[in-house]
């Protein structure tokens, strides 16, 4: 990567702050305090380092699970309905489970919510494939569905009783996903979607099925003429991205949550495919990209805390830096 | 029981719930026969629901609140011009980062100007059968927009532009102008389309009540066939499964009423299902368009 790629990353990141202070200022706040106040919530002590990689962990899953139907050309919009599919199922297996030995019944459940999403994305997968339906409105509309669907479930037949809030009762504390560091939410969980990332790039690189499916993505006719089954390679990429998103909601439920509830912090979903873009669709990109955004989540609560500014500005934030840095990257690519 | 009552009052809501899907519809049926796709429509909307409201407060007219909600999501539009015909960024990729930042404007704005929590505004009164003005505003823009389309040289230029882009630039057409105006133009409608959510409907601001909106707006303009005209109709087919939910919600309580706010997304499934594998669109939709 030459010099000029990676200069657009600072300078991108300054243009969008700039733009972010103008609105800012025009709201009525300081810029500087409310970027400090990030600054110090994200990075600024040990929980909040840890608290952003606790965040990391379901926005590099779902951007995994952008990424993969993306390099066989089909786009998975979808992610946000399958973390929850994926969550819902894990909070049904894991209080069905009884007192299964946590070395047991973390994984079954982890594997259950990979299969939850797969199942959430059959439809506009198969539909894809078989009649060439545009997969972009069936992935949004099934997000829709799914979070009206949890919301139903956690304010009726799976309520805990007694409880205000729309929320489920708690899973059985074997299952959780154990703490790695006292008073922190760090959980074993958030190694999975590292590990993920390093598998996911090893297999899109290293392997011929990853091979053929960047084939399927590139150019149709080339997999065609080379023989390659278009089909077949677009429904594992499909699958395995699918299953990443649901295993992302699995993951939550054990290691953070405990319990279901519509409240989540949503648009994870979506936000895992801004970490995509930002990450240019490489895996081990997405890594530091998806700890970037991360720290802004995190460090924007602290933001809303010390500099009175709302949480919701981070979302502006967030889209002005990859707004700003992809159309760099496509100014330099043309100067090409 | 269904009753008389009942259906009158789902027929007369039918035309409201289906106004901001026909402006958002329309607007994007002409961005999309000059071959851009605005994905961004859904956050678009939240921007120009939450800006309507937020200026007709703060001026005390409906009409500015009007105008203040299509000028803003006239700048997020000429961004998406930008990024897209400009820099040539991936249409679809711009239209979810315009969603996120639509979304995000709207609910920043909303917690910053306590706009939940302050009294709303008293919406358009109902003019000729119970319906607002913005009702009959939505159906002329739909019909000009049918007409202008089909029946005028400017249609004509649209059309070419993303149908045949190459052949428009030697036929002395300005490309890239031409898909500009057309997606700010789309970008307009569905400021107004937010505007119609908050004005013309309920008079209050809520954070998350476009609630797919604007994706079925974009859903509807593939059903309609790029059609204008149709789009009129499909845009009720969606007013009425909205209407229906929001009537059921009142006279039959036994029902959760997350079911019938699923009601117009089941419908969209459906027709996505049924129709979509027949729908072709314009042939250079998509496609960035460069000289040479």
């Amino acid at each position: 990567m030459d010099l000029k790629r990676i200069a657009i990353y600072p300078l991108g990141l300054l243009i969008a702050l700039g733009a972010s202070s103008v609105l800012l200022i025009l709201t009525g706040s300081n810029p500087i305090s409310a970027f400090h106040a990030i600054f110090i919530g994200a990075l600024g002590s040990a929980y909040g380092i840890s608290e952003t990689l606790v965040k990391a962990t379901p926005l590099l899953l779902t951007a995994l699970a952008f990424t993969l139907p993306h390099r066989a050309g089909f786009w998975n919009i979808g992610g946000e309905g399958q973390l929850f599919i994926g969550a819902l199922f894990a909070w049904i297996v894991a209080s069905s489970l009884g007192n299964l030995p946590s070395g047991i019944s973390i994984p079954l459940i982890l594997i259950v919510s990979f299969l939850s999403g797969i199942i959430y994305i059959s439809l506009p997968l198969l539909l894809k494939v078989k009649a060439g339906i545009n997969e972009v409105f069936l992935t949004v509309i099934l997000n829709f569905i799914a979070i009206l669907l949890i919301n139903y479930l956690t304010v009726g037949p799976l309520k805990e009783p007694g409880n205000p809030n729309p929320q489920t009762a708690n899973i059985a504390i074997v299952t959780w996903l154990p703490r790695l560091i006292l008073g922190t939410r760090l959980h074993l969980g958030f190694l999975l979607p590292i590990f993920a990332a390093i598998l996911v790039f090893i297999f899109l690189y290293r392997t011929s099925v990853g091979y053929k499916i960047q084939v399927v993505g590139t150019s149709l006719n080339a997999a065609r003429y080379g023989g390659i089954e278009i089909s077949k390679m677009v429904v594992i990429a499909g699958f395995l991205g699918a299953g990443l998103a649901g295993m992302s909601g699995g993951i939550e439920i054990l290691g953070i949550h405990h319990f279901l509830t519509a409240r989540f912090p949503q648009n994870l979903g979506y936000l895992g495919i801004l970490v995509a873009v930002l990450g240019r669709f490489n895996p081990i990109w997405e890594i530091p990209a998806a700890i970037f955004f991360a720290a802004l989540l995190v460090g924007a609560e602290t933001m809303q805390r010390l500099a009175g500014v709302h949480y919701g500005m981070i979302f502006i934030i967030i889209s002005l830096i990859t707004f700003v840095i992809i159309g760099f990257e496509k100014a330099i690519e043309r100067r090409k | 029981m269904v009753d008389i009552s009942f259906l009158v009052g789902v027929g007369s809501a039918t035309f409201i719930m289906a106004t901001p899907v026909l402006f958002a519809a329309t607007g994007e049926i002409i961005g999309q026969r000059s071959g851009v796709m605005n994905l961004g429509i859904e956050g678009m909307m939240a921007t120009g629901a939450f800006v309507g409201l937020l200026a007709a407060i703060m001026s005390n007219s409906l009409w500015l609140g009007v105008a203040s909600a299509i000028l803003f999501t006239i700048i997020l539009s000429t961004f998406l011009a930008f990024m897209t015909l400009r820099l040539r960024v991936n249409q679809i990729i711009a239209g979810l980062l315009l969603v996120m930042l639509g979304e995000g404007i709207s609910y920043f704005g909303n917690r910053t100007f306590h706009l939940t929590i302050q009294a709303g505004v008293k919406p358009f009164a109902p003019l000729l059968f119970n319906q607002n003005i913005l009702v009959y505003l939505a159906l002329i823009v739909a019909l000009i927009a049918g007409i202008v389309l089909f029946k005028t040289s400017v249609g004509l230029k649209v059309r070419a532009v993303g149908e045949n882009p190459r052949a428009a630039d030697s036929a002395g057409i300005e490309v890239n102008r031409t898909k500009l105006l057309c997606v700010t133009f789309g970008g307009a409608m569905a400021g107004l389309a937010g505007a119609s959510l908050t004005l013309g409907l309920i008079g209050h601001f809520g954070e998350g009540m476009v609630a797919g909106r604007g994706w079925i707006a974009i859903i509807v303009v593939i059903l309609s066939k790029w059609n204008p005209f149709i789009a009129i109709a499909s845009s009720l087919l969606f007013g009425f499964a909205y209407a229906l939910g929001a009537r059921l919600m009142i006279t039959d309580p036994s029902i959760p009423y997350h079911f019938l706010l699923m009601l117009p997304y089941f419908l969209a499934l459906i027709l996505v299902i049924l129709v979509f594998r027949r729908a072709k669109g314009p042939a250079a939709l998509l496609k960035p368009y460069t000289r040479g």
